[in-house]
């Protein structure tokens, strides 16, 4: 049900009184007793908790916040209570198939063009325990589904309605086609993952997906053109198909595995003592892990030595600082000056060190309310991977595609993951020219053909 | 010149806009016609709550010095002579204290008493004009602007937004919450362009793609889609429109380094000077709406929690240059009186003060009654009650002061207080939108201005 109007007067729009608001607003507030106000208007009126519909509400046990949140449960999933099945059959419908039974999914007390429909769907989905799984598959192997899609929007049910691919179907589906899957790593273990379980990107912000701040039932699905500009020319999507095609083509090495990871450190130092024998280099890798300032955030290498030897005193190209840093009002003279985000490289092959020892730590006097501080230290004995700090454990969500650089196995299989399909003759001699040049596959022209692929109406759009 | 392409683009545009109607499509109610004095609106957002009385608004100065007590301290800077005689402002303002003839001083901006203080949500309230939270998605201003005037020239996005970046951490859903077009739909948002020294690369190629591969690829799309039977009219438009515009010769605005080094190095504070600077250029090839931010990052910029007086010295420096320049150029080029050139904040600062006078609100930051270290001496706190605002262009009094505070603690407004609905219907009356300018989505009226109430401040206008 939609309350907004409700939450500040009796609705226009629908039947709900601003006290029936208050009241469900009841069953979860601090209080218990709520005196309503109109608009900006205190009304000098109270009232205490119930549910929507009293004849199906469950009443609270007790004044209590747990009692009363509990008897919101209750009332909302009781058998009683036809519209939970209801609502979320419609919705399901809606989602797969563009429109709902009750064509607006916010105002439920409506009338449904098929209500012989919707009431079967819910009583079958109750009868199934309300598992999701079992109504989706039921909708999606049915025949109004598998009907041709339709795009004008008449009263009555000619099959699907086209619809956009959501964000997160998007930014997934670029991931199957690519094997190039976002990666949780801000924790212990670093994992892949779906877009839903990340912060939405620019690129994803920019297809739909909302922001937190706001409640939408439903999305917007316009083509934008400032959508197209973060579509054609933004970093997020340049970055994950130039990946992508460097995964597809074999070319994407794999990251290699860090010696030490100090994890989060706000403040103080984190020692480390790692066997490094063998290696040919040794990088220093020091992350933004939440910094309010990372410019002005002072983290540093601490006492770092290699075989007792200090690092400060190997060649590198890169120039660190040296200097003193105090870490927990230890001061700790010649350490190597660690800005957040600095990569640094010491090329120590054939030098035979077995050990590097020292520690990792955050500067006493950045720790300020306008910096916060907050570093990961990493060390590698190859150059790193910054997409993938962590060992990835565990599966991708979908098989990652083997590695080819033959241009009709590319091709046809991106035509099948994007199009469901392959390519018409005319299609095949575009995308070749797009993925071969000089007689060649190049990584660029592969990059390119999965842009046009996904760029394509008949991707973005459901058929 | 601009007409004749603009009608080509609303053309261009309307299918993409009717491809999205969806049927909860807000629906223009227009307002009382007003004959528009501005074209163009440059919103100069000094955000984390500009301290009134270290800028535009300078009180009795104490200097510094260990044990003074801060309910003595309302200026840690002296005050300077402006060109204007009634007119002084703070030490470091020198650049802007010459133009102070070009425009107006407005000091008795009151913004809302939004109970518990939050920049996000006082910037929201501010760039919307509604308090959060909003049980409608409320737009920006940016995005009004863009929905009910369109872009001035086609080439450019009409609401442009230099220089914050949202991705920030803890506040960073408050200000996601009104970069944003709400419910008129997100043809109208932002462009966001974070940070002005990378405009140029936001709206060209890639270096890694290269400009010839880019046309190239765009070309071979079209004949892609064109093989295909299934196509989709609203997504074609919506990708010429981005490839227009990057190839566009108004999309060149965007690279500063077009700029001549003498220019350039009067904006150059860093920046938000280079900020400035995109800003006058963007308006010089037809932008409509541009902000311009500080940027907020908590514990930042404006927002000075402790060190006070050094830190506003260092933003004071930050702004001085490039605002006066932004003036002068657009003078020069004949744009400035037909751009609206607004400095603003969320609010104002006190030492003592948190919040509106003789309101009990939670203090933010430990001021102690006596000073000890240097670090102390500064307006620490956040002052809903008075901050002061800057106009120029578009039609505004010139070397005008209005509105008045007190001179002595709490500093309160005691002449022509202007709230942010207000001030508000002042920056649409300069465009010619009417302030109950209503647009209906969910079948409400939504107002420009809060329930359509906002009364333009006619004295600024000359």
């Amino acid at each position: 049900m939609n309350l907004k109007c409700a939450s500040c007067h009796d609705s226009f729009i629908n039947k709900y009184k601003l006290k029936q608001s208050y009241a469900l607003a009841a069953m979860f507030a601090e209080t218990s007793d709520l005196e309503l106000v109109r608009c900006d208007a205190k009304t000098g009126k109270h009232t205490g908790p119930e549910f929507l519909f009293p004849e199906v509400g469950v009443k609270p046990l007790s004044d209590s916040l747990a009692d009363r949140r509990k008897a919101a449960a209750l009332s909302f999933t009781n058998p009683e209570n036809g519209r939970f099945s209801r609502t979320l059959a419609n919705r399901y419908w809606q989602r797969l198939l563009g429109r709902g039974i009750v064509v607006n999914v916010d105002e439920m007390d409506a009338q449904p063009w098929n209500a012989d429909l919707l009431d079967w769907l819910a009583s079958d989905f109750e009868q199934h325990n309300y598992d999701l799984k079992y109504l989706i598959k039921l909708i999606m192997t049915s025949r109004s589904y598998a009907l041709p899609a339709v795009l004008e929007r008449g009263e009555t049910f000619r099959g699907p309605k086209v619809r956009r691919l959501t964000a997160e179907q998007f930014a997934d589906s670029l991931s199957e086609m690519t094997g190039e899957w976002r990666v949780s790593q801000s924790g212990e273990k670093a994992s892949y993952a779906r877009e839903w379980e990340l912060k939405s990107t620019p690129l994803t912000r920019a297809m739909g997906r909302p922001i937190r701040d706001q409640v939408f039932t439903t999305r917007e699905d316009a083509a934008t053109t400032l959508q197209a500009l973060e579509l054609v020319n933004g970093d997020t999507l340049a970055i994950i198909l130039k990946r992508g095609a460097a995964r597809m083509l074999g070319e994407l090495p794999d990251a290699p595995q860090n010696l030490f990871d100090s994890k989060r450190v706000g403040k103080g130092a984190v020692p480390l003592d790692i066997d490094i024998s063998g290696a040919k280099q040794l990088w220093l890798y020091a992350d933004d892990a939440g910094c309010y300032d990372p410019s002005r955030t002072v983290a540093g290498w601490l006492d770092l030595k290699v075989d007792g030897r200090p690092v400060a005193e190997l060649a590198t190209i890169a120039k660190p600082s040296i200097g003193a840093i105090t870490a927990d009002k230890v001061k700790h003279e010649g350490s190597i000056i660690a800005p957040v985000g600095s990569l640094i490289l010491y090329p120590i092959e054939g030098l035979g060190f077995k050990r590097l020892t020292g520690a990792a730590g955050i500067e006493d006097s950045a720790r300020t309310s306008d910096i916060n501080p907050n570093v990961r230290f990493f060390v590698f004995t190859e150059k790193p991977d910054l997409e993938r700090l962590l060992r990835v454990s565990g599966d991708a969500p979908t098989a990652l595609p083997a590695p080819s650089r033959d241009p009709k196995v590319l091709i046809d299989r991106l035509f099948w993951e994007a199009l469901s399909r392959r390519p018409n003759p005319r299609e095949a001699a575009v995308a070749t020219k797009l993925l071969v040049k000089d007689g060649k596959v190049t990584q660029g022209g592969l990059e390119d053909l999965i842009w046009s692929l996904i760029m394509h109406p008949e991707f973005q759009y459901v058929q | 010149m601009f007409s004749n392409s603009r009608r080509h683009f609303m053309r261009a545009s309307a299918g993409a806009t009717l491809a999205a109607l969806t049927g909860s499509e807000a629906r223009l109610i227009a307002g009382s016609k007003i004959e528009p004095r501005a074209d163009s609106v440059i919103l100069l957002w000094m955000a984390g709550g500009m301290a009134q009385t270290e800028t535009f608004d300078p009180k009795g100065y104490t200097p510094y010095q260990t044990g003074l007590a801060s309910d003595k301290v309302l200026s840690t800077f002296p005050s300077i002579d402006t060109v204007v005689d009634n007119i002084k402002i703070s030490q470091g303002l020198e650049n802007v204290a010459k133009i102070m003839d070009r425009g107006t001083l407005l000091r008795s901006h009151r913004v809302g008493d939004l109970g518990f203080i939050l920049h996000s949500r006082h910037q929201y309230h501010w760039h919307t004009g509604y308090a959060p939270p909003q049980s409608v998605a409320a737009p920006h201003m940016g995005a009004v602007i863009s929905r009910t005037l369109g872009p001035r020239n086609p080439d450019l996005p009409a609401f442009i937004d230099v220089g914050q970046n949202i991705e920030i951490g803890g506040e960073s859903d408050g200000l996601k919450a009104f970069h944003t077009a709400g419910f008129l739909g997100s043809e109208h948002g932002p462009f966001f362009i974070t940070d002005p020294r990378d405009a140029a690369s936001s709206t060209r190629p890639s270096e890694y793609v290269g400009a010839t591969r880019f046309a190239t690829r765009y070309q071979l799309y079209k004949e892609l889609v064109e093989a295909s039977a299934f196509q989709q009219e609203s997504l074609r438009r919506s990708v010429d429109n981005a490839h227009r515009l990057l190839n566009s010769q108004a999309a060149k605005a965007f690279d500063l380094s077009l700029e001549p080094q003498k220019s350039f190095d009067k904006y150059n504070t860093g920046r938000f000077g280079q900020g400035c600077l995109l800003a006058r250029r963007l308006v010089e090839q037809g932008a409509r709406f541009v902000e311009v931010t500080s940027e907020y990052i908590p514990f930042r910029y404006w927002d000075t929690h402790e060190n006070g007086h050094t830190r506003a010295a260092g933003m004071k420096q930050s702004i001085d240059m490039p605002v006066s320049q932004l003036i002068r150029d657009l003078e020069e080029r004949g744009l400035l009186d037909r751009t609206l050139v607004i400095l603003a904040s969320e609010f104002g600062r006190d030492m003592i003060c948190e919040g509106k006078p003789g309101q009990e609100v939670k203090n933010q930051v430990d001021q102690p009654p006596v000073m000890t270290e240097p670090k102390h001496y500064g307006m620490h706190r956040h002052f809903t009650e008075a901050g002061s605002v800057l106009l120029f262009g578009g039609g505004i009094r010139r070397g005008f002061l209005y509105g008045k505070t007190a001179d002595e603690r709490p500093c309160r407004i005691i002449e022509n207080p202007v709230t942010i609905e207000d001030l508000h219907a002042t920056t649409y009356h300069a465009l010619g939108i009417a302030p109950d300018t209503k647009y209906e989505i969910e079948k409400r009226p939504f107002y420009v201005t809060k329930d359509g109430k906002g009364r333009a401040v006619m004295p600024l206008f000359a």
